[in-house]
Formats: C-alpha cells, structure tokens, sequence
C-alpha cells in the first residue's frame, strides 16, 4: 500500500496488494515522464484571458435551450443509427472512421451500447458543458442503496445545496442548476410551483409565482438573492387545493430563488429566476407638480399617455421613483417612462415630471423625497397607536444601523455611552409597529464605508418602557437602508427625552449615490 | 459586525490563474496524460477546464477550485480518451493489434511495464479506468473519488473492484516489473 493512500476501500490491500502496488509504481512513472510545455502558462492565460473578454453567447437561460438542443441531435442520430443498424448496410466503425465527423457522433453510441450489456457504466458527462436537468433520471444504481445523477458535478450540487439550506434556512430537495449554483427546483410537501408560469415578468417587472398546492392554509411568497438571501419581496396568499398565483414587484437585477413556503411547515417549493427589471438605477423625484394639484399629485397610468387609466397619484416630491428598463414613449409632445416605485407602484408617467433634484449641501445628492423633518408625528415610546410613519418603504424594509451612531450635536446632545442602537422602523403595513420586527438590516462600521452585510444579527424591538433611552436628552441615530445600489438610503431619526419618555421627534431620509 | 460587504469575488486571490496555475497545472496535465497519449493533448484538456472555470459562469467556492478542475480534466480526458478509442480499434482492425510504441530513450523493462500497465488502465470501462487512476495514481479516497466521479461510495468500491478483477486479469500472470 501507498503510506499515503487511505485504507477505506478495505480489499485492494489485501488481494491485490501487489497488482496495486504496480498500478501505483506504473501509473507514477508514466506521471514522472509528463512535464507541461514551457509556454503552458502563457497559452493558457492567452485562452482565459479570449474567454473572459468574448461576450458569451449563451446566458444562463439559454444554457438549457443548447442542452435540449444538442440532446435531440443525438437523440435523432440514434434514432438513425438504429435505422442504418437494422438495415444492415453500413459498416459503422468503417463508416465512423471515413468521416471524422462521424467518430465524433458514433463513438458514445457505439461505447453505450457496448457497456450496457456489461456492467453499469452510465456516462459521467462533462461538468463544464452538460447540465443535468430535472427530468433527466440516468442514476447509479449499482448499489441498490444510492441513486445520484451521474452527470451532475456533484460538488457544486453539494454546495448549491448547503447555500440554500444555510441561506433560507429551509431543508434542501431535489435538484440543482451548476451552472448558476443556484437550485433550479426544490420541493418538499404539497406545493409545486408551475416552472412556465413562475417567472420574471418583463412587462410588469414583476415575479410572478404560480403553482398548485393541495393543502389549504396560508402560503408566503418570497424572492430571496442567491447572493445572500436576503429577501427582495414577499407576499401572503392563500390557496385551498386549488391553484396560486402571486405577483411581486421586484427592481434591480438579481438571482433569486422564487420560494412558496408554508409558514412553520418548512414545507416549500422554490425555483431558480434571474431578472433585471431596470435600466436606470437612480432614484427620481416627482418635481414640477403643485402641492394642491387638482390631481392630487403626478398621476401614474397603465400605460403610455394620458388616455390610460390612472393606478396611482404620487404625491409632489416623492421619491424613490426608478425609471423602468423599457423604452420610453412619445405621446404628442410628452414622452412617457415607465417607472416603479420602492413600494411598487407600477406604470407610466410623464418624464417632464420627473428629476434629480439636487440638495443644497452636495450636488451628488439626491433628494428623494421622503424628507419628514420635524414631522408632526411625536411617538411617544410608551404607545403604541400614534406612530405614523410618514413615508414608505419596500417591504420587507431593508435597514441598516450604525454601531457608533453618527449623533448629530447641533441641534442635539451628544451621548457617549451609546452602545446598543436601537431604533424602530416599521415596516408600511404593519399593524404593530413597536413589536414589527425588521426583517433585514444590517450593521455598518462608519458611513464612508457603509456598504451591505445583509446577515440579521440584531432583533429590533421598542423599549416600552423607554428604559433603554432613559438617560438620554435627545439623539439623532442615523441608520441606512440600500434599496437601490449603488446609491444608498440613509435614514436620521431624531429622539427627544420627554416626560414620559423618548420621542421621536424627525425622521429624515435621503438618499445619494457615491 | 463590521459591516463590510462580503459580496466575494471568487476569482480573485486564491482563484487567480496565477495561483490556479501554481497549485493544480502540472498536477492535471499529469492526470490528464493517463488517458491520452500525448502531453499535448493533456494540456489542451487541462487548458480548456481552466477556460470553463475562469471564463465562464461558475461560482466555485475560493478553495474549491481544485476538484473541480480535476472534474473537468477527468471528464475532459475521458471524452479525448473515448474518441481515440474508435481510432484506435479501427488501426487495430486494419492492422490485427492496438499497440503503443515506446520511445527510444523509454526503451526497456520500466517502460514496457509503464506502457502495460497503462494501456491495461485504458482498457478498462471509463468509470473503471478513472477510479483505478484516482485511487493508484492520486492516492483519493473513496470519498473524494465518489465526489469527484459523482458516484455513490459503494460504486467507488466496485468500479475498483472489477476494474482491478480485469487487470489482474490482464496482468496478472506475466506481471512483475516496476514497484515489485
């Protein structure tokens, strides 16, 4: 035996001690005898370097459409190898070997067919160019006791699984994509989604789930990165034996795992998207409309001009408005965009209505228009119903927190002793708002590095009884939110010490891009 | 928390080509020789794994890169190994026997017994031939040939074990040259 080779295949040391041991000595030598060119290094990062600068062809969506494809090649040229075959006349090897082209295409026919009749040697495909796709059942079953697709790399499938385990904290099933390393389809309990239907729907800019499911009850709807799972959007629906169909406004471009859950079940389903459903990542701001517009605010329409129908008013200097990745459209004089806001809101406006208003301090700065200082709202921490959060967010609120908040010491007192921020924002629609939990955030060292680090470590809930701001005057907490990279949104709340307790007294939000 | 993003870059530092190079090239090209004939054609094999992992989609754990490539390189080989294969039967028809032919300087017992021995291997079914050569040549366990054939353990132990049956088989009683 080899002093490094592991003894777990229990006979080869003992029978075949000796053939093993000439394997060892045979195949090292031929191993010794091998030295890669002088130039190996310069050819191989000349053919990276053609690969990673050529604009692939193929993306990842198109990946399975060449998987299919190829598949029915050589699905037909079986078929007319079985054809010729039963006619009985072509030489095939002499055939195969005539034509190059055709040993390409004979050989695996020709091995298949071979090995079949004599042991289980299905095919390992090509890791970098098969895919296994669900559907796809060639196993191993030599063991009786195991049965794995063979062609799968299995590695990555291991690790897509642990991603997506580790990341939505629901247990892994079925298959992957590897390519992606994101899970294609994955389905415990009475859910499937309908993989045509779910999808990325380019004219809403919508995820759309769609499924059966044959148990009744609630079902939560999410889209979460396969970056780092953070949820992107969620809903609730209900569905009893019956089919579902959810839609979720969605921005930005990601990877996701579209997942259908049964709450507390850990009973899902989940598929694989990609999207990208803006072009323009900046924030707009609804400028040049009155305050008392009859309209009550700019109208955003169905669609392009002012025949459609409206789907909703937004108010003079809202913000947060991304401009659609579609073309714009003239009508008349006007060109209309379409847009979505971080609440989703979705359709079309007038462009003239639309601006980077610039703040006074930085003309990088955007002003989006969720600008509430001093609001009129004075929450006091001990209640609950008069916290009315005067602007809104995409739900599920992404937020972050400073761990030395930044305190603003001109209009307020600086306190030192802070060492637990801790401040509440509620989600738009929530109900309880001091025991609403955020459902994502994260902590930030300082704001020039302010980045995302999407991993919950902090539960937010409200001190009721205000003990925890007790020793405070006032304190302006600055927390950041990064709906839309690669600006960010940063959010100052301001508190003030009050008899019965802290108050929140302003919420400022802004947003810029570096 | 910090706070710093950890949106990783995976091709950067460990995943470098410099580093991928250093830490896997010559060990693949050497791995890839067992199944073609010529280094060059080893290369182009480790070449064109080295082009999917770095050029193409794959989001491959920093660290994990080795195995894959080893993956690739298998598969990529086995693929060139299978195409020979058809040549290689059909000179055999023309001519009565598939034989490789030592070089000058490789002329001797050693490398008659290298070449046995590997056209022996090469003989064997793929899966067969892979496992012999992951577990004789590279020394991997059972549980790294399973990971890295994509096969259950228990095929590990008998794709060896009949591919070892076969070479005792074909080498077996005329054996006893090099490593005894």
């Amino acid at each position: 035996m080899s002093a490094n080779r592991p003894e777990d295949l229990g006979f080869d040391d003992q029978r075949f001690e000796a053939l093993t041991e000439r394997l060892s000595a045979g195949l090292s030598a031929q191993a010794d005898r091998v030295e890669p060119s002088k130039n190996a290094y310069a050819s191989l990062a000349t053919a990276v370097a053609e690969a990673t600068t050529t604009e692939r062809p193929f993306s990842n969506w198109l990946r399975p459409l060449a998987t299919i494809t190829t598949a029915f090649v050589a699905i037909a040229a079986i078929v007319a190898m079985g054809v010729v075959l039963q006619r009985g006349d072509v030489d095939l090897v002499e055939a195969a070997t005539d034509d190059p082209d055709a040993v390409m295409v004979t050989t695996p026919v020709a091995e298949a067919s071979t090995d079949a009749g004599q042991e289980d040697d299905a095919e390992v495909g090509d890791a970098g160019t098969e895919r296994r796709r669900p559907g796809d059942n060639e196993t191993e079953n030599e063991t009786g006791n195991e049965s794995r697709t063979e062609s799968e790399p299995i590695e990555d499938a291991v690790e897509a699984k642990q991603r997506f385990a580790d990341l939505t904290g629901l247990p892994f099933a079925s298959e992957v994509d590897t390519a992606a390393g994101i899970v294609v389809t994955a389905t415990t309990g009475p859910i499937r989604l309908d993989a045509e239907k779910s999808r990325f729907d380019q004219n809403t800019n919508s995820v759309i789930a769609a499924g059966q499911v044959t148990a009744g009850g609630e079902l939560v709807v999410e889209v979460r990165s396969v970056l780092d799972g953070r949820v992107l959007a969620a809903t609730t629906t209900s569905a009893a034996g019956a089919s579902f169909e959810s839609t979720l406004p969605v921005v930005g471009t990601e990877q996701v795992w579209l997942i259908v859950r049964v709450p507390g079940t850990g009973e899902y389903a989940a598929q694989a998207l990609s999207y990208e459903s803006i072009g323009d990542r900046r924030s707009y701001t609804v400028v040049r409309v009155a305050q008392d517009d009859p309209d009550g605010g700019l109208v955003v329409r169905a669609g392009p001009g002012r025949e459609n129908a409206s789907v909703a008013v937004l108010s003079p200097g809202r913000g947060g408005i991304i401009r659609v990745n579609s073309a714009p459209a003239s009508v008349g004089d006007a060109v209309w965009r379409q847009i979505i806001t971080e609440d989703g809101t979705q359709g079309w406006v007038n462009e003239y209505f639309l601006g980077l208003a610039a703040s006074p301090n930085d003309a990088e700065r955007l002003d989006i228009g969720h600008r509430v200082r001093n609001a009129l709202f004075a929450a006091s921490a001990g209640s609950t119903e008069s916290l009315e959060l005067p602007f809104t967010t995409r739900a599920p609120l992404a937020i972050g927190l400073t761990s030395a908040p930044k305190l603003d010491d001109g209009d307020f007192n600086a306190v030192s002793t802070w060492n637990e921020p801790r401040i509440l924002l509620t989600p738009e629609g929530s109900s309880e708002p001091f025991t609403g939990s955020l459902l994502e955030y994260h902590q930030v060292a300082n704001w020039a590095d302010a980045t995302v680090d999407p991993r919950p470590e902090l539960v937010f809930d409200v001190d009721a009884a205000g003990a925890f701001f007790g020793d405070l005057t006032s304190v302006a907490i600055s927390v950041e939110t990064p709906p839309y990279q690669p600006g960010w949104l940063r959010s100052h709340v301001y508190l003030e010490q009050t008899p019965t307790g802290p108050e929140i007294v302003g919420i400022v939000l802004e947003a810029w891009r570096p | 928390m910090d706070g710093a993003h950890t949106n990783v870059d995976l091709r950067a530092t460990t995943s470098s080509l410099p580093y991928l190079y250093d830490q896997h090239f010559r060990q693949l090209v050497k791995l890839a020789s067992m199944y073609v004939d010529d280094v060059g054609s080893a290369e182009e094999v480790v070449q064109d794994a080295f082009v999917k992992l770095l050029g193409g989609n794959y989001r491959i754990e920093p660290g994990r890169e080795g195995p894959y490539l080893r993956k690739m390189v298998l598969n990529g080989a086995r693929t060139a190994l299978r195409k020979r294969r058809v040549r290689r039967d059909h000179a055999a028809k023309q001519d009565g026997e598939a034989r490789y032919v030592a070089s000058a300087e490789e002329s001797g017992v050693a490398a008659a017994e290298r070449q046995r021995i590997l056209a022996a291997v090469r003989q064997l079914s793929d899966k067969q031939a892979s496992v012999i050569i992951l577990r004789y040549y590279l020394d991997l366990s059972e549980a790294e040939i399973a990971e890295t054939l994509g096969i259950a353990r228990g095929s590990v132990k008998s794709h060896a074990h009949r591919g070892l049956l076969k070479l005792e088989g074909m080498l077996g009683e005329t054996g006893g040259g090099m490593g005894r």
